[in-house]
């Protein structure tokens, strides 16, 4: 992480986002020490890591450049999710970075006790290095806040993808894990979701209506999977017990 | 049920919607006194019926009728707060409960005949105790009036009872005194008779054996005596009825003997209409419950487990996770 880190901080002094050079982000993927799960606790409740441990051993961790996480609607758990997913890929050894593309609502920084700004805002729209917008908060994992948007969150994405940024990132070995916008509502997340490889589709359940689901997924890029979120019973025990389930 | 523990609110919103409204309800109705007498019902039942069921219903014919009603009414604190409440008689409204909320109730129009009747048969409860026993309860909206109007029940209710039973052998009295005095003029004219003829024929009154053997005298004479004969035996079945009649009125021939007098109740009760409008509310409530909670079925389209994924939107699972903390 430190050599990733010195080689953005090198890329600064060459200018705007899209003139970096892009030799600069071809590196190896960087080894990361061993860490124990307890220090995410602060940031993910135990059972939440433990369900995307679950997932992610479903997840081809070889090929995996960059990773969506994304719902249909607004409240489905899609940060903390995207959060403990990129704990989790840490975990497993992988260098992270925590890309948050929400810009619109954005909750990463103040969740996580860092800098707001710069973020990808501040990248896209070149008013910081790629290594301003870095935060590293434990071991394996770096966070880019959203940061600042001056212009339309349409056009900072599509800067976005103009500069390469997702690919650069995966040329230096880095594994991106993005918390996107959620699918309706506004043609953002659509947008979002397709600069990514892979998607992860957070359904809530016992909230969203499928309909919901299917007018979200329609016309995707790539067919995401599912993390269903909030399967916990609220059927109270003394009620399980009592009707035998 | 996984629904309706997700729906907590929405299934109790029902529930609670129609407590409060049976509360509210409850509330405007006037406070009621509850006044009991315990009476033991004299002889046997009739056919399988206990003496007990037999009084009862004998009790609820009788408030059904106008008759009953006014007497008893006429006869107890009931009348005259009827009088001046005309509103409890007509059967009381929201609106007039409101009303009287605000102190614009009642006004002194006299309630109808039917509105006493259908009043006191509201406020009136026959339960039995046993296969001889029963109690009469009066719900009345002060204390006086539910002990009073229950006295004047037992009293009138006794009364009644007494005047059914005797009421055939008073009819038959009044017909047996009427042929008594229509015989009385049958001897009268069959005397007048017998002396007419007598003076028409003096020689019979001097002359025994002519007399007699006058056969006109004899059979005028047998008429006298055959119309004495009926009225002497007219005179002995009207003896005989009047008996009956005194019989069947002594304290010890009545139709039942109060075992507990009513007393003045000290404090108010849940009347029978708060009870009905409670176990209404609360079964309204229920059913309220029943619907919203099929409504919500029928209308959920949520997915629930991901078993249900691949099958209701075609995607594959990943994995799933208790609902987080922020969702």
């Amino acid at each position: 992480m430190k050599e990733v880190l010195d080689v953005t901080n090198a890329s600064k002094a060459s200018g705007p986002a899209s003139s970096w050079p892009k030799s600069l982000y071809a590196t190896p993927r960087v080894p990361v020490p061993a860490w124990s799960p307890s220090q995410n606790e602060t940031f993910v409740a135990e059972d939440i890591m433990e369900g995307c441990r679950g997932a992610a051993q479903h997840i081809d961790l070889e090929g995996l450049t960059s990773l969506g996480i994304t719902s249909s609607l607004a409240g489905e758990g899609r940060t903390t999710l995207a959060l403990a997913m990129a704990l989790v890929l840490a975990e497993y050894g992988l260098d992270t970075i925590l890309l948050e593309l929400d810009l619109g609502h954005p909750e990463l920084a103040q969740r996580l006790g860092i800098a707001k700004f710069p973020g990808v805002g501040d990248l896209a729209e070149g008013r910081a290095s790629l290594a301003d917008t870095m935060r590293p908060v434990t071991t394996g994992l770096t966070v880019i806040p959203a940061g600042q948007t001056h212009g339309s969150v349409s056009r900072a994405l599509r800067q976005l993808a103009e500069i390469d940024l997702l690919d650069n990132l995966g040329n230096q070995g880095h594994v991106v894990v993005a918390d996107l916008p959620s699918l309706l509502g506004n043609s953002v997340g659509r947008h979002a979701a397709s600069l990514m490889a892979d998607l992860i589709l957070v359904v809530r359940a016992n909230v969203v209506p499928t309909t919901s689901i299917k007018e979200a997924i329609d016309g995707l890029h790539t067919t995401p999977r599912v993390l269903l979120n909030g399967t916990k019973s609220r059927v109270p025990g003394w009620a399980r017990r009592l009707s035998g389930i | 049920m996984e629904i309706g523990f997700a729906h907590k609110l929405l299934l109790l919103a029902p529930m609670v919607a129609a407590l409060v409204g049976t509360a509210a309800f409850v509330l405007l109705q006037p406070a009621g006194y509850q006044s009991s007498a315990t009476v033991w019902v004299n002889g046997g039942g009739v056919g399988s019926q206990s003496a007990a069921a037999a009084q009862a219903d004998i009790v609820n014919q009788f408030l059904k009728t106008n008759t009953f009603a006014l007497a008893v009414a006429q006869n107890s604190p009931l009348g005259e707060y009827l009088n001046t409440h005309s509103d409890a008689a007509q059967g009381s409204s929201i609106t007039t409960q409101i009303k009287e909320l605000f102190g614009r109730g009642g006004n002194a129009q006299k309630p109808s005949d039917d509105a006493i009747r259908t009043y006191l048969a509201a406020h009136v409860t026959v339960a039995q105790l046993g296969p001889s026993e029963l109690t009469v309860t009066m719900n009345g909206p002060t204390p006086d009036v539910a002990r009073g109007t229950a006295l004047a029940l037992i009293t009138q209710l006794s009364t009644a009872e007494v005047t059914v039973r005797t009421t055939p052998a008073q009819t038959q009295l009044a017909l047996y005194q009427a042929q008594l005095q229509d015989q009385a003029k049958v001897i009268t004219a069959d005397l007048a008779a017998i002396r007419d003829y007598l003076a028409a024929h003096p020689n019979l009154v001097k002359d025994a054996n002519a007399a007699s053997t006058d056969p006109q005298l004899a059979i005028l004479q047998d008429a006298a005596t055959v119309a004495k004969q009926t009225y002497v035996a007219l005179l002995a079945k009207i003896d005989q009825t009047q008996s009956d009649l005194d019989l069947a009125r002594k304290p010890n021939n009545a139709p039942f003997r109060v075992v507990d007098a009513p007393q003045t109740p000290a404090a108010p009760s849940l009347g029978k209409q708060q009870l009905i409008a409670g176990g209404a509310g609360i079964l309204a409530g229920l059913v309220l419950m029943a619907v919203m909670g099929a409504l919500l079925v029928r209308l959920d389209t949520t997915i629930h487990s991901a078993d249900e994924v691949h099958s209701m939107v075609g995607l594959n699972v990943l994995g799933s996770t208790p609902l987080s903390a922020r969702a």
